[in-house]
C-alpha cells in the first residue's frame, strides 16, 4: 500500500465516521408506524389499490363530462347568487338570501373538492403506473378554473377556503407538468410526486373526506 | 422461504411475510437514508415511505432484480425527492440566517474537521454524492448502485471516481493536519 493509498484510506475512514453516521436503526418503531398504512385484512387501507383505482377510473371516466357539466351549472349558480347578494345592504329578509347563497357556494365548493379528491387519487395511481391519462390533464385544468372561481367568489367558511387554496396549489403544480402524451418523463414523474407529497403533508385528502357529507351518490365520491 | 415466496404471500395480504422482507432490509435502507439526510426524523420518514410504496407496488415487482435492489431504488428515489423539497426550505432559512449575520456582523470561525467533511460532502453534486454515500460509506457494490439508480455500472464507477477526486481536493490538506 502506498502513502497515497494510506492517506486516502484515512480520509474515507474519517468521512465514514464523521459524515451523518447513522444511529442504531429504530426498526420496531418504524414498523409500528408502517403497519397502519399497509391496511388490515378488513381493508382499512390508505394504500392506493391500483386495480381498484383502475376500476373506479373506468367507471368514472365515462360519466366525468356529465358531472363536469352539472358541477359547472351548480358553480355558476352559486357564484351568481353570491355576487348578486354581496352588495345588498343588510335589511329584512337578506339573511335568508345570503344564507341560501352561502350554502349554494358551500355545496359547489364541496362538490369541486370531492371531484378533486377523485382526480388526485387517480393521478397518484397513474403516476405509480408510470403514465397519466391525457384526459386527466384536461380535468385538472377544469378543476383549477372552478377552484379559482370559487376562491374569487368570497367563500366565508374558513376551512373550505383554506382547503380550496391548498387544492389550487396542487392543481397548479399538476397543470404545469402534465400534457405531452400519456407517458411520463422522469422529471414529470418527480414533479408530480412532489406535488402529491406536498398535498399529503398538508393532509388535503383527509380534510376533504372529513368535510364531505355522507352522501356518496350526490358527490360522486 | 425465498424472497419470491415471501413477496407472493405479501401480495396476498400476508403481513408477516412482508414483515420478514422488512426485517431483512430495514437496516440497510435506514442507514442509507440517514447518510443521505443526516436527520433521524427524515431518515425514518423516507424509510417508512419506501416500504409503504414497495408494498403498494408489489404487483409491479417482476423478479428481474433482487427484491433488495428494487427496494433500494425506491428508497433512493423517495429520499432524493424528499431532500430536494427539504433543501428548498433550508435554503430559505439559510437566506434569513445570512441576512441576520449581515446585520449583526459575522465572526470568522475556523471550521473543525467534522464541519469541513460535512461541507465538502454536502457540496458534491447530487449524482456524485449519492454514489459516494452508497459505495464508500454504506458498502453498496457498483452493481447494486447501478441497478438502484438505473445507470450503467461504468457510470457508477465514474461518478465515484469524480466524487473522491473532489473530496480529496477539498479535504486533502485537512487530513494532513488531522494525521
Amino acid at each position: 500500500m502506498t502513502m497515497s493509498d494510506e492517506r486516502n484510506d484515512r480520509l474515507w475512514d474519517a468521512v465514514r465516521g464523521e459524515y451523518h453516521a447513522p444511529p442504531e436503526t429504530p426498526s420496531g418503531e418504524m414498523w409500528d408506524a408502517i403497519v397502519p398504512r399497509l391496511g388490515g385484512a378488513e381493508g382499512e387501507s390508505e394504500v392506493v389499490d391500483l386495480t381498484a383505482a383502475r376500476v373506479r377510473k373506468a367507471q368514472k371516466s365515462s360519466r366525468w363530462m356529465g358531472w363536469s357539466a352539472a358541477a359547472a351549472a351548480v358553480l355558476v349558480m352559486g357564484i351568481g347568487i353570491g355576487r348578486m347578494t354581496a352588495p345588498v345592504s343588510p335589511g329584512e329578509g337578506v339573511p335568508v338570501v345570503a344564507s341560501t347563497a352561502g350554502s349554494t357556494l358551500s355545496f359547489a365548493a364541496r362538490e369541486t373538492l370531492g371531484r378533486s379528491e377523485t382526480l388526485l387519487t387517480m393521478v397518484r395511481a397513474d403516476v405509480q403506473a408510470g403514465r397519466v391519462d391525457p384526459a386527466v390533464a384536461t380535468w385538472t385544468l377544469v378543476l383549477l378554473s372552478e377552484t379559482r372561481l370559487l376562491l374569487d367568489s368570497g367563500i366565508e367558511d374558513e376551512s373550505v377556503r383554506e382547503l380550496l387554496e391548498d387544492m389550487e396549489l396542487v392543481l397548479v403544480q399538476l397543470v404545469g407538468v402534465m400534457g405531452g402524451g400519456d407517458g411520463l418523463t422522469d422529471l414529470q414523474r418527480s414533479e408530480i410526486e412532489l406535488a402529491l407529497q406536498g398535498m399529503s403533508d398538508r393532509q388535503v385528502l383527509p380534510r376533504i373526506q372529513a368535510m364531505m357529507p355522507q352522501n356518496p351518490v350526490l358527490f360522486g365520491t | 422461504m425465498t424472497d419470491l415466496e415471501k413477496i407472493e404471500r405479501a401480495r396476498n395480504g400476508d403481513q408477516r411475510a412482508f414483515k420478514a422482507l422488512y426485517d431483512e432490509n430495514v437496516d440497510r435502507i435506514y442507514r442509507l437514508t440517514y447518510r443521505m439526510a443526516g436527520d433521524d426524523d427524515l431518515a425514518r420518514d423516507f424509510t417508512q415511505e419506501a416500504f409503504v410504496r414497495a408494498y403498494q407496488r408489489l404487483d409491479q415487482f417482476r423478479g428481474d432484480a433482487a427484491f433488495s435492489t428494487w427496494l433500494h431504488s425506491i428508497a433512493v428515489s423517495v429520499a432524493l425527492n424528499g431532500l430536494r423539497k427539504v433543501d428548498r426550505h433550508r435554503k430559505r432559512e439559510r437566506s434569513l440566517e445570512d441576512a441576520a449575520h449581515l446585520v449583526r456582523g459575522r465572526e470568522p470561525v475556523e471550521p473543525d474537521l467534522k464541519d469541513r467533511i460535512k461541507e465538502a460532502v454536502d457540496e458534491l453534486p447530487e449524482i456524485y454524492r449519492t454514489v459516494f454515500l452508497m459505495h464508500d460509506l454504506e458498502g453498496f457494490s457498483h452493481g447494486e448502485i447501478a441497478a438502484s439508480l438505473d445507470v450503467a455500472e461504468g457510470t457508477s464507477k465514474a461518478r465515484l471516481s469524480r466524487a473522491r477526486a473532489k473530496l480529496r481536493e477539498r479535504l486533502g490538506d485537512a487530513m494532513q493536519e488531522y494525521v
